[in-house]
């Protein structure tokens, strides 16, 4: 009997023992599938706003109640970037209501549309909008100012005129100046206007139709933006989501591999492993054993858990099967030699549940399977430490795969694959190590 | 006249660190007898077997089957040669027993017809015939030592070494265990039987090693021990207490 045969022989008979334990296996399958659902529709919900960010709550309470206040309510509403909660009581709520929410921790961020707003406008005074908000709230306040801009300025075509009448005021000007400003400002939209409505029938219509705030500031702003993404890639992938399911598969892989070997400590404590040392078989095998072991329960798992990510968000993981089935197995193989090498090392099933615990989910955060890495704002250490994870270069490469659409050639996947693979051999030999001095004592 | 010596081993010396197991240990085994190991817990036996068997291979001394050298721990022939129940149930609970015996008759290169016929005399040697097919977490403590007995022998080694077999067993089993042994002596099998029940040794062993301190203090009948001991109407009981002392053992 040759090597391979007597290991598969090993796996085969641990593979015939995990597959009649019904509910464990049924466990073992389950438990990640029913985290990567969760954490996508999590991700989904949290990161559905504009570009993957999250939507951020903004209360509004529109005491103005005019159709421009509503205008304006309805352009919050429709933002990628805010998720607009309108105060729908009767009457509205007040200002100092809105405080002692914010104070209370009911709402971070509240816009009051003030009575007078139509009118200001149409005066072409610069609105008073009054936001609340809580200072410590940073990252929420960023967005919302962002998204606030936006909508204001989709919501009403004449605000830049108000906006340049509101300067006015600052610079001092006179009743009469500001009238001259005014009457300057309501040419300037008229002669727009005119000019692209005389360009409509034009071969080359204008690719402004009318002048407003938006137009202004990005005629100031010397930039042409262009959308670029992988021609290939699905749809209905985002970035969270894809993030979502490599991460989880990933680590998800570890704990189900590092189960399976424990099967070592198992048959060390049972005297099984004493029964086949004494076996004439070599030692060796008896490692390779559990590492097929490990390994198909490893590529069933994570097969299992693509197919789903696949079939429940879409997520293209097949449109490669070749870069998919290399990167599977590169994965599959260093978790597995991980999981050999913390059971070879551990004493007591105890000490191994402990150690691969807190690896997994160190490797997990520092790899970037829980969220991504923004690897170049950590420091030369900081660098260093998340790259001698084997997670940062089983996700690397499947981010590679599955969110920038490169196949098994693009040097990035061949350096991910290459480092797992080395790291797979580094750890093999530890375990090899491990195996000689905790099992075959002597 | 004396049967010819199976294994010989002179000299052995084991430790686990600092803490000596077995001592300067030498004994030899004839062609076809049931030497028992008979010593207090910490004595060497398990270890002693360890080292035969090639789990342990560090050890000092020599060893030699048939007259040849014999390096368990580094040579798979050698290993090969060797059959062990280990004191523990090195059984797989989630397999059958059947699954168990061709597991293990296929590692020790069995395979097609001989392993087939093999699996069913050693189902038969442990009267689970009938159970063959049913899981082994599903079997009485006694059927498990059984099935441990008889995966040690499935690949016919010239020497089976058991270590503690009946532990934990009831009368019905330990008997059934006792005929099967009986049974393989009868066809040749040479067998090396540790235990510190001093009536499994006199009723099974045709010869007796009392173990004491990782050393082989006396060798012989039950009768010649006694006599060695200068305690000639003594019993086998006071004749073991004689030679390893009343202290307590922990091991």
């Amino acid at each position: 009997m040759n090597l391979l045969a007597i290991a598969w022989t090993i796996a085969r008979k641990d593979l015939t023992g995990y597959f009649r334990d019904r509910t464990g296996m049924m466990l073992g399958f389950l438990l990640p599938v029913v985290l990567i659902t969760a954490f996508g529709f999590v991700m989904k919900a949290a990161f559905g706003g504009s570009g993957g960010m999250p939507k951020v709550t903004l209360n509004v309470i529109d005491r103005d109640q005019t159709p421009a206040s509503q205008k304006l309510v309805e352009s919050l509403k429709a933002s990628t970037m805010l998720q607009a909660k309108i105060d729908d009581a009767k009457p509205p709520a007040t200002e100092e209501q809105a405080r002692g929410q914010v104070a209370d921790g009911a709402a971070h961020h509240i816009l009051v549309i003030p009575e007078g707003y139509a009118a200001a406008s149409n005066s072409g005074k610069p609105p008073d909008l009054v936001l609340i908000r809580d200072p410590g709230r940073q990252m929420e306040d960023q967005v919302i100012r962002f998204g606030l801009m936006r909508a204001i300025l989709e919501s009403g075509p004449t605000h830049w005129q108000s906006s340049l009448a509101g300067l006015g005021e600052k610079f001092g000007m006179s009743g009469p100046e500001l009238a001259i400003l005014n009457l300057a400002t309501g040419q300037i939209q008229n002669a727009f206007e005119k000019a692209a409505a005389s360009r409509a029938a034009d071969s080359k219509p204008a690719t402004i139709k009318k002048l407003d705030e938006t137009a202004v500031l990005e005629s100031f702003l010397p930039i042409r933006n262009e959308d670029v993404s992988p021609p290939r890639r699905p749809k209905s992938v985002t970035y969270m989501l894809a993030q979502n399911v490599s991460g989880i598969s990933v680590m998800m892989l570890m704990f189900g591999i590092t189960a399976c070997s424990s099967m070592l400590l198992v048959e060390r404590d049972s005297g099984a492993m004493r029964r086949l040392v004494s076996l004439a078989v070599p030692r060796h095998s008896i490692l390779l054993g559990k590492f097929f072991y490990a390994g198909v329960i490893g590529l069933l798992q994570f097969a299992v858990l693509l197919i789903y990510g696949e079939v429940m968000f879409r997520v293209g993981a097949f449109r490669d099967p070749f870069t998919l089935a290399v990167l599977t197995i590169a994965w599959v193989v260093t978790a597995t030699t991980f999981g050999m090498a913390v059971a070879a090392w551990a004493r007591t099933a105890k000490q191994g549940e402990g150690l691969s615990t807190v690896l997994i989910l160190v490797f997990a955060a520092l790899g970037g399977c829980w969220f991504p890495i923004q690897i170049d704002a950590l420091g030369t250490i900081g660098q260093l430490i998340v790259k001698s994870t084997p997670t940062y270069w089983a996700m690397s490469g499947f981010h590679a795969l599955l969110w920038d659409q490169l196949s098994w050639t693009h040097p990035r996947v061949l350096t991910a694959i290459g480092v797992q693979f080395t790291m797979a051999v580094g750890l093999a030999i530890l375990a090899n190590v491990f195996f000689r001095r905790r099992y075959l004592a002597g | 006249m004396a049967s010819p010596v199976l294994v010989q081993v002179s000299g052995l010396r084991y430790s686990y660190g600092e803490r000596v197991a077995v001592r300067g240990l030498s004994f030899e085994i004839r062609e076809g007898e049931i030497l028992g190991f008979l010593g207090p817990n910490g004595a060497g036996k398990s270890t002693a077997i360890s080292c035969l068997a090639g789990v342990l291979g560090n050890y000092t001394g020599e060893m030699s089957f048939r007259g040849q050298p014999f390096r368990p721990a580094t040579n798979l022939e050698d290993r090969r040669l060797f059959g062990v129940v280990p004191q523990d149930l090195a059984i797989y609970e989630s397999l059958t027993a059947r699954e168990n015996l061709n597991f293990f008759a296929t590692l020790s290169g069995l395979a097609g017809a001989a392993r087939d016929s093999a699996v069913a005399a050693a189902l038969e040697l442990a009267g689970l015939t009938d159970r063959a097919d049913d899981l082994a977490s599903t079997y009485s403590g006694g059927m498990k030592r059984r099935l441990n007995l008889v995966i040690g022998n499935l690949h016919s080694p010239s020497l089976l070494m058991l270590d503690e077999p009946t532990v934990g067993v009831d009368p019905q089993s330990r008997n059934h265990i006792f005929e099967t042994l009986l049974k393989l002596r009868e066809s040749g099998r040479t067998l090396l039987y540790t235990t510190h029940y001093m009536e499994e040794v006199q009723r099974l062993c045709d010869r007796i090693a009392i173990m004491n301190d990782g050393q082989v203090v006396a060798v012989g009948s039950a009768a010649e021990l006694a006599i060695a001991a200068g305690t000639p109407n003594a019993n086998l009981e006071q004749v073991f207490l004689h030679l390893t002392g009343r202290s307590l053992r922990d091991e």
